[in-house]
């Protein structure tokens, strides 16, 4: 008897737009650290990731990677496998912008390995991969600090914090609605691709390519209808010209403050002791 | 219907016409008072969704005029406002009315275009969301909301503005039984709270129910404005709007002849009906 494929676990759990990047925003909007301000978790998040870059340290980087890591999954309570998953999504950027700095080009063999290639050499030097190994845990650490940032804090509260940042009110108004119909239209835009599916649309590559098309095109009528709707639904709750809404977010709390500096000041202070001591770890 | 006092809202040979295209509202006259539960009927395209906009100000009429308590709408900024505040519009689709990312900014919405102080826009904005139960959802993102929790944000969303008429668009067209029924008990809390409540359905059988009034249009134009049970007995409006009989209304019709009152009495809901046989 033919063993019974397991079934695939769909992408698309019931019509939630949970795939890929967008499940950060689920996670953001489920974070028990939305009880910290945002403006503490931007704050905190901005200190890190410089001390980050500043530091040039290999330890440094693993360090608040570690602990941005940690600080999502621990007390943000985002699951581990997606958090560590998330990891994946810059590996080929970064290691792409390592591999360049690792090897140097000359027309004399010039490291410990040395490749040749049409004539000239490739070659990777202590320095050069020092470099590379350096600039890997750099990059991952400044990412983490975003991530943490992503992870704990939804778009509504980010944007509370770039107003306060005196950000133009045209830019905050059309972050608010693009959000907004960012899911509404992935929304309508999922439910083609069902229709479209069910009707064989990607059958083939040609099949594919054409409905794709199609796809795109009714998406961009499909939302100027919507969008006369909208304005007619805001119109009628009075609207003017300029979006007003009452917006609340998590008071700055000491505890938390005092939380972040202790964090920050921890790896700041072993930062600056390797440095004295002239060590890092590679 | 006699009323002794003014129409918070009268419509009168009220004529608009989209471009290219029939009239989709051909001299529409009509009187909304204060407490009434009114169901507006008739088929997709006969003018229902236009009629509601029209009453809220989002369409002028190329033709007719709109009163608000007996004053003549001029269609000013200050008087629009007016309008709006006191004349909400739930739309069909939530979706298409929400736009905050959270619950609680989406219902104060349309307190802060009112201008109110802070102080107030938070006292309305908790009663909506205690009226509509939604008081756990306050930092809730509208997308992560079901199809029955979003109904209620939208209907909240009017309620912060304390208006005097509701104007629903077909609000159970995407509702599951468990939400329509829920539905149906806010309808009536909102109805007791002497909101007048017109609700635009295809569902006559509910019709039958809730309202004390039924509106039909049919091309654009009323045929028959009167109560549920007169007008469901009219054969000639049934027949041009193209609409149902309640599923009691026919039972009671059918039985009249065993339990004699019955079609008489017009009971609404299957306990009622019950009592009769």
């Amino acid at each position: 008897m033919p063993r019974s494929r397991k079934p695939h676990p769909s992408r698309h759990a019931s019509h939630s737009h949970g795939s890929g990047m967008l499940a950060i925003d689920r996670y953001a909007q489920r974070s028990h650290l939305r009880t910290v301000s945002p403006f503490v978790k931007t704050v905190f998040a901005l200190c890190m990731l410089i001390l980050c870059i500043a530091a040039d340290l290999t330890a440094t980087g693993l360090l608040i990677a570690a602990l941005m890591l940690a600080a999502c999954i621990g007390p943000g309570g985002a699951p581990a496998r997606y958090v560590l998953s998330l990891m994946r999504v810059p590996v080929f950027f970064i290691v792409v912008s390592c591999l360049a700095v690792a090897f140097e080009i000359g027309r004399a063999p010039l490291g410990d390995w040395d490749f040749s290639l049409f004539g000239i050499w490739l070659s990777v030097t202590p320095a050069g991969l020092h470099q590379a190994i350096l600039l890997f845990f750099k990059a991952y650490g400044a990412v983490t600090c975003l991530y943490f940032l992503s992870l704990t804090t939804p778009m509504q509260d980010i944007l509370e914090v770039l107003r306060a940042a005196r950000l133009p009110h045209l830019v905050i108004e059309l972050m608010y609605l693009i959000y907004r119909y960012i899911f509404l239209l992935l929304d309508v835009q999922h439910r083609m691709t069902l229709a479209a599916q069910s009707r064989l649309g990607y059958a083939s590559w040609r099949n594919a390519w054409y409905t794709f098309t199609h796809i795109s095109g009714n998406l961009l009528a499909a939302s100027f209808r919507r969008s006369s709707t909208c304005f007619d639904a805001m119109e009628a709750r009075c609207y003017d010209g300029a979006l007003r809404f009452l917006t609340h977010h998590a008071p700055v709390r000491l505890r938390h403050v005092l939380a972040c500096v202790g964090c920050f000041a921890a790896v700041a202070f072993l930062t600056a002791l390797l440095k004295w001591k002239g060590v890092d770890l590679f | 219907m006699t009323h002794t006092r003014p129409a918070l809202l009268s419509l009168r040979d009220i004529v608009f016409c989209y471009p290219d295209a029939p009239p989709a509202l051909d001299g529409v006259s009509i009187d909304l008072y204060r407490g009434e539960r009114i169901a507006v009927l008739g088929n997709n395209g006969a003018g229902k969704s236009t009629f509601f906009l029209i009453c809220n100000g989002i369409l002028r009429p190329q033709s007719g005029s709109l009163s608000v308590d007996g004053q003549r709408l001029r269609y000013t900024k200050k008087e629009l406002t007016d309008l709006r505040r006191r004349v909400g519009v739930v739309f069909q689709d939530a979706d298409n009315q929400i736009i905050a990312s959270t619950v609680e900014s989406e219902v104060s919405f349309g307190p802060m275009n009112l201008r109110l102080p802070r102080v107030q826009v938070e006292r309305l904005v908790d009663s909506a969301l205690v009226q509509m139960d939604l008081e756990d959802y306050r930092s809730r993102a509208p997308q992560y909301l079901s199809g029955g929790e979003k109904k209620r944000v939208s209907i909240a969303d009017i309620l912060a503005m304390r208006p005097e008429i509701i104007l629903f668009d077909e609000p159970t067209a995407s509702l599951d039984p468990k939400n329509t029924a829920l539905l149906e008990q806010t309808l009536a809390q909102l109805g007791d709270a002497g909101i007048t409540l017109v609700v635009s359905t295809h569902d006559v059988d509910f019709a039958y129910r809730f309202a004390n009034r039924a509106v039909v249009f049919s091309s654009g134009r009323i045929v028959a404005d009167a109560e549920p049970a007169q007008v469901f007995a009219d054969e000639a409006v049934i027949e041009e709007a193209g609409l149902k009989r309640p599923l009691l209304f026919d039972m009671a019709r059918l039985l009249e002849p065993h339990h004699p009152g019955l079609a008489s009495a017009a009971p609404k809901t299957l306990e009622e009906f019950a009592r009769f046989l």
